[in-house]
C-alpha cells in the first residue's frame, strides 16, 4: 500500500444522497473520466445489473459537469489491465460472492496494479468490506459454501463493516470481534466514508466512523484524518 | 408430459424430470461443461432460413400458429419501467409487475429491440450491445404451459434447421431483483454447438402489494444470434453486402445499429438519463471510425431502415441523421481540443459547432498550425 498513487474510497453502503459527499470527492478527484462500474456483488440477471448501472450512472454524473464514460463489467475474466479506466466502482451485494469471483479471475491483482498506477478505487457496501483484512465480519452472507474469506487487504489490517447504525448491539458485537481476532474494525454508517492514501485515512461524510480496537470505540468526525500505519 | 397444475408448493415439482423427458422427446445433446464455443460458426446450419426469419413475420406467425397473441415491442426507452433502456422482451410486463395493472391471461409473443450496456466495450463475434430479443411470455402459467413454450421453441429452431444432437439444456437457479421486487427463478439456458443463443425461465413468487405474488414465464432468444449460426460469416453482417464490405468493423457497425435505434426512439445525446447511452456510442463510433473519413450517412440510413420494421420510431430519418451527425461532431471536436490539449493547454473552443467551423476557428488562434495538422493526419491516418 505504500506504493499506491491511487486512492481507495469506502462508503458505507447508503443512496445517493447518502454517500453525497464521498462520491464528490470521488468524482473531483479522479486522474480522467472512465470508470469501471462493477455490479456483480449483486444476485440477479441483467435486469439487475442494467438497473444498477442506470443508477451508478446518475449518482456519480451528477458530480461532473463534463462526460464521465462509465462502463459496465460484469465478466472479470475478459480483464488482463485496467489501463483504460481511471476509476473503478465497485458495488454492493452479496460479499462473499463478490470476494470469490474477484479472487478467482485474479482482478485482485489488476486492483493492485492499478492503484499503483494512480488509479482510484471505490467500493461501496460489499464493495467496502472486501478491501478490509476478512470479510467474516458478515459470515451470515455467506449462502453458498464460499471458501475466500480473506479480504484484499487494502485498509492497514482493518476490517470494514457496513450499513453501522449506531446501536448498542452493533458495538458490542465489534468489540467482541475485534478481541478475539485481534483485527480492529471500522465501522460505516450508510451516511460515511473513508478515504485511504498513503497510510492516512480521512472521513468524508454527514455521520462519523467508528473504530473499534479491542474493547474500546474510536469516534472520528468528518474531514478528520488519522495515520494508519 | 406429466401434469404439474399445483404452485403452491414450489419447491417440489420436479424440474429435473421435465427437462429430462424434452431432452428424451426432442432427442437433445447434453451440454459439456468443459467445453465452449469456438468464436465462429464453421458451418452454417440453414443460410435460406437466415433470410427467411429476417422478416419478423414469418416469427409472427409461427407463434400466432401455435396460440400466441402478438404484442408490439415496447420503446428503447423504458418509461416507468424498471431500468432506463429496455434490455429484455419480458420487460412488456413491466406495468403489470410495477403499477400492478391486470395481466394479460393469453400467452404472448414479442419481437423486442433491445440494448444490453455490459457488451459496450467487449463487442466481439456473437457479442453486441443492441439485438432483437424475440420471446413468448406468459403470466400465472402451469408448469406444463411453461414447458408447452420451451418445446414450441425447439420445434421451431429444429424447423429452421438446427441439429436437435447440438442442441443442449442446462439448469440453474437465481434469485434476482426485477426493480424492487426480489423473486428466485428456474433458468434454462438453450446451447447451440456450446454457444448460448436463448434461455427459458420461469419467474416465482415475484411480489404483489395488492394481489399474490406472480409467476411469469420467460423465454427468449437473440434473433441476430439464431440468424448468425444459420448463415455462418460474421455475426455483425448486413444485408446490405455492399455496405457491409465498406465498413466491416464490428465496433463502427455496433454503435451505429446502437446509435440509431436510440435516436429514431427519441432519445437525444446528454450527460446522463437514456441520452447518456447515446453519447457513450457516440464516442465510441469516432474511434472507430476515423479510418473511413466520416462518410457513413448510408450506415446509418441501412439501420434506420433496419429497424423501422420493428421498432415504431418518433423520429424521422432527416431528423436522426442530423442529431447524430451533430453529436458526432461534437465528440470529434473534443477528440481534436483533447489531442491539441497536448501542446496547448489552454486551448478553449465551443466543441457544438460543425467540425469544419472549429478547424477554421482554430486556424485563427495561435495554435501551432503544423501540430494541428499532423494530428488531423494521425486521426485520419
Amino acid at each position: 500500500m505504500d506504493n499506491f498513487k491511487g486512492k481507495i474510497y469506502l462508503s458505507g453502503g447508503g443512496s445517493e444522497i447518502d454517500s453525497y459527499l464521498l462520491d464528490r470527492q470521488f468524482i473531483s478527484q479522479l486522474r480522467g473520466n472512465k470508470i469501471l462500474y462493477i455490479p456483480i456483488a449483486l444476485t440477479g440477471g441483467i435486469l439487475t445489473h442494467e438497473a444498477a448501472y442506470s443508477w451508478v450512472i446518475n449518482t456519480l454524473t451528477r458530480h461532473s459537469i463534463d462526460f464521465l464514460d462509465i462502463t459496465l463489467a460484469t465478466d472479470l475474466s475478459l480483464f488482463s489491465d485496467l489501463n483504460n479506466y481511471d476509476g473503478i466502482y465497485i458495488g454492493g451485494g452479496n460479499t462473499y460472492k463478490l470476494l470469490e469471483v474477484i479472487k478467482q479471475t485474479n482482478f485482485d491483482q489488476l486492483l493492485h496494479e492499478f492503484l499503483i498506477k494512480g488509479g482510484d478505487v471505490y467500493g461501496g457496501s460489499a464493495g467496502a468490506i472486501i478491501m478490509g483484512k476478512k470479510i467474516d465480519i458478515v459470515f451470515q452472507e455467506n449462502d453458498n459454501n464460499y471458501t475466500q474469506e480473506n479480504g484484499l487487504n487494502l485498509a492497514f489490517d482493518h476490517v470494514i463493516a457496513c450499513h453501522y447504525n449506531f446501536t448498542h448491539e452493533e458495538d458490542e458485537v465489534f468489540k467482541a470481534y475485534s478481541e478475539r481476532t485481534g483485527s480492529n474494525v471500522i465501522a460505516l454508517s450508510e451516511r460515511s466514508g473513508i478515504v485511504l492514501q498513503g497510510g492516512i485515512m480521512k472521513v468524508i461524510g454527514y455521520d462519523s466512523v467508528n473504530i473499534f480496537i479491542k474493547n474500546k470505540k474510536v469516534g472520528l468526525a468528518n474531514g478528520q484524518q488519522i495515520v494508519m500505519k | 408430459m406429466k401434469n404439474f397444475l399445483e404452485f403452491e408448493k414450489f419447491g417440489k415439482f420436479e424440474y429435473d424430470d421435465l427437462i429430462e423427458q424434452i431432452q428424451k422427446k426432442f432427442r437433445l445433446g447434453i451440454k459439456n461443461p468443459f467445453e465452449s464455443f469456438k468464436g465462429q460458426v464453421s458451418h452454417p446450419v440453414n443460410p435460406e432460413a437466415a433470410e427467411a426469419i429476417s422478416d419478423p413475420e414469418y416469427l409472427k406467425n409461427y407463434f400466432l400458429e401455435k396460440g400466441y397473441i402478438n404484442i408490439p415491442a415496447k420503446s428503447i426507452v423504458n418509461k416507468d419501467g424498471s431500468t432506463i433502456l429496455t434490455t429484455a422482451g419480458v420487460q412488456i410486463l413491466d406495468k403489470a409487475i410495477f403499477a400492478e395493472e391486470d395481466v394479460p391471461k393469453e400467452k404472448m409473443f414479442v419481437v423486442q429491440p433491445v440494448i444490453r450496456s455490459q457488451f459496450l466495450d467487449c463487442i466481439s463475434e456473437g457479442t453486441s450491445t443492441s439485438f432483437i430479443n424475440i420471446s413468448t411470455e406468459k403470466v400465472n402459467p402451469t408448469i406444463e404451459e411453461h414447458f408447452q413454450s420451451l418445446e414450441d421453441w425447439l420445434s421451431f429452431l429444429t424447423q429452421l434447421g438446427f441439429s436437435n444432437k447440438q442442441l443442449a439444456l442446462s439448469l440453474r437457479t437465481t434469485q434476482p431483483k426485477w426493480g424492487d421486487k426480489k423473486y428466485h427463478n428456474k433458468v434454462i439456458d438453450v446451447y447451440y454447438d456450446n454457444l448460448q443463443i436463448g434461455d427459458a425461465t420461469l419467474n416465482m413468487d415475484i411480489p404483489q402489494k395488492t394481489r399474490e405474488p406472480l409467476r411469469i414465464s420467460d423465454i427468449g432468444f437473440g434473433l441476430e444470434r439464431i440468424q448468425w449460426l444459420l448463415r455462418g460469416g460474421s455475426y455483425f453482417e448486413i444485408e446490405d453486402k455492399e455496405l457491409f464490405k465498406k465498413y466491416n468493423n464490428n465496433k463502427l457497425l455496433d454503435c451505429a445499429k446502437g446509435m440509431t435505434l436510440l435516436t429514431g426512439s427519441g432519445v437525444l445525446p446528454s450527460n446522463n438519463n437514456e441520452g447518456y447511452r447515446l453519447r457513450q456510442y457516440s464516442k465510441r463510433f469516432i474511434d472507430a471510425s476515423l479510418p473511413f473519413n466520416h462518410e457513413l450517412d448510408n450506415l446509418f440510413n441501412y439501420f434506420y431502415q433496419f429497424w423501422s420494421g420493428i421498432a415504431k420510431f418518433s423520429v424521422n430519418i432527416n431528423e436522426m441523421r442530423n442529431i447524430i451527425t451533430k453529436e458526432n461532431e461534437r465528440n470529434l471536436n473534443r477528440e481534436i481540443i483533447s489531442r491539441l490539449q497536448a501542446k496547448h493547454d489552454d486551448v478553449d473552443i465551443d466543441i457544438n459547432q460543425p467540425t469544419k467551423d472549429l478547424l477554421k476557428a482554430l486556424r485563427g488562434t495561435s495554435v501551432d498550425q503544423e501540430f494541428l495538422m499532423s494530428i488531423i493526419k494521425k486521426m485520419y491516418g
